[in-house]
């Protein structure tokens, strides 16, 4: 078998890649969206912990609804198709118990990312979000597929 | 099931309407701040288009002196070697600057991007530090203030694994803070501490110090507290969301202490070891792409 290299993606990390690499994280309630292009075996993943950006600080991709337009743009300026996009939705996990939904960080970057996708009509052809345990994933960019462990 | 007695029903009660009451008083303050950001996303806004044109100021201006002083050595037809000097003592001070300046922009264009990565070496922190002070002497005693180290640690080594680049970045922009807004005080202290299994640096000065409500305001990108002094020092008021987010990335965090009148100390607050989620949930090597039963493929 080929070895592919691994490039791990922290949070409020980001990175698209057109070359075959293995692109892994861990995460929490933080979330990853796996977007990949079936037809130019293009792959990119993020990493972000919270929903919005509020203002303070970097407008960081550690904010949802930036860190999904900036996956987006960079998968975008790799081809002309978007069409040929789908994604893949991990994290989410609620890590502390006794949280009311309201304050459910992992709930609310979930429903993030599915607002956001739909609203940008890329289908998420599988996930694994939500629970109370951790996830650390493996994302294939050249075969889109990923590999998932529960911590 | 047991049946609850009254005084169980009534305490079980209580308890509901305490939490019920809780979420609300939650949401309230949830909506609250939902206004207060947006507010705040406008005023970002307009923040960096004044950014832009500042920056541009702050780039042009000392690149075109380090320009004609560099020239008029060249050409010059003295051999006046103090002469050649001081004027290389300028060029070396605007030069420094402008290389801190233009580390800032990158390095915040760099976290902006999700780009920002951590590399982990084995550094020794004491000689880290000491090499940082060491390079913003200069800068410091051309404003008047002295940087002193004081090392608390029993030791002379003090070896952790991190990334060099990234605690070079959050101290220099600490010590520079502590240079342009401290005013008159001679003294900026930058002191090493270990505290359990944390290892904390702070950097302080006699200066006029934050009050409490402003205390959050000045980790915000493009913000600075009060706009005379701004103009006076160079800079953008992104070193201290740079050192935030830099910190966050270290798996660390940055804490201040102030009062008005009492001074200000930064500190920087690094884990031990890298706890960071790297080790966490992989192996030292990273070599775990392992296939076994409870992997599941997506």
């Amino acid at each position: 078998m080929e070895v592919i290299n691994t490039t791990y993606i922290y949070s409020s990390g980001l990175i698209v890649s057109s070359k075959p690499l293995i692109l892994s994280t861990v995460l929490g309630s933080c979330i990853s969206i796996c977007l990949w292009d079936m037809k130019n075996k293009i792959g990119g993943m993020n990493h972000y912990m919270l929903p919005y950006w509020n203002g303070s600080g970097l407008a960081s991709p550690k904010y949802g609804n930036i860190a999904i337009p900036q996956l987006l743009k960079k998968m975008k300026a790799t081809q002309h198709d978007p069409g040929n996009i789908i994604a893949k939705v991990f994290g989410g996990a609620r890590m502390l118990k006794d949280q009311s939904a309201i304050f459910d960080i992992g709930h609310r970057n979930t429903q993030l990312a599915y607002e956001m996708l739909a609203a940008e009509s890329i289908k998420i052809i599988a996930e694994s979000t939500g629970g109370e345990k951790g996830r650390k994933i493996f994302f294939n960019t050249e075969t889109g597929e990923v590999y998932l462990k529960f911590l | 099931m047991k049946p609850l007695s009254d005084e169980q029903l009534l305490s079980e009660l209580k308890k509901r309407f305490e939490e019920n009451r809780q979420s609300y008083q939650k949401l309230e303050e949830l909506n609250n701040e939902l206004s207060k950001a947006n507010k705040k996303l406008i005023e970002s806004e307009q923040l960096k288009s004044n950014f832009l044109s500042n920056a541009r100021n702050e780039i042009i201006n000392p690149l075109s002196s380090i320009l004609s002083l560099a020239q008029a050595i060249a050409f010059s037809e003295s051999d006046d070697a103090e002469q050649t000097k001081s004027l290389a003592t300028i060029i070396y001070n605007e030069a420094f600057d402008l290389n801190f300046q233009m580390n800032n922009i990158f390095a915040s264009a760099e976290i902006e991007a999700g780009e920002a990565i951590c590399e982990n070496y084995t550094i020794d922190l004491i000689d880290l530090i000491e090499k940082i002070i060491d390079k913003f002497k200069t800068f410091a005693l051309d404003k008047g203030h002295n940087l002193i180290f004081h090392n608390t640690i029993n030791n002379s080594h003090c070896y952790m694994k991190s990334d060099p680049a990234k605690i070079q970045i959050i101290i220099s922009n600490l010590i520079v803070n502590a240079v342009n807004w401290s005013g008159n005080t001679e003294i900026v202290e930058i002191s090493l501490k270990e505290d359990d299994s944390k290892k904390i640096i702070s950097v302080s000065d006699n200066g006029p110090g934050i009050a409490e409500g402003d205390q959050k305001i000045i980790f915000d990108r493009f913000k600075s507290l009060d706009p005379a002094v701004h103009t006076k020092n160079k800079g953008h008021g992104l070193g201290l969301s740079i050192a935030r987010a830099h910190a966050e990335l270290l798996g660390g965090e940055i804490t201040i202490e102030s009062q008005p009148g009492h001074g200000s100390t930064f500190s920087l607050i690094l884990p031990n070891s890298t706890t960071n989620e790297e080790t966490m949930g992989f192996s030292e090597s990273g070599q775990d792409f392992i296939f076994d039963n409870d992997t599941e493929l997506f």
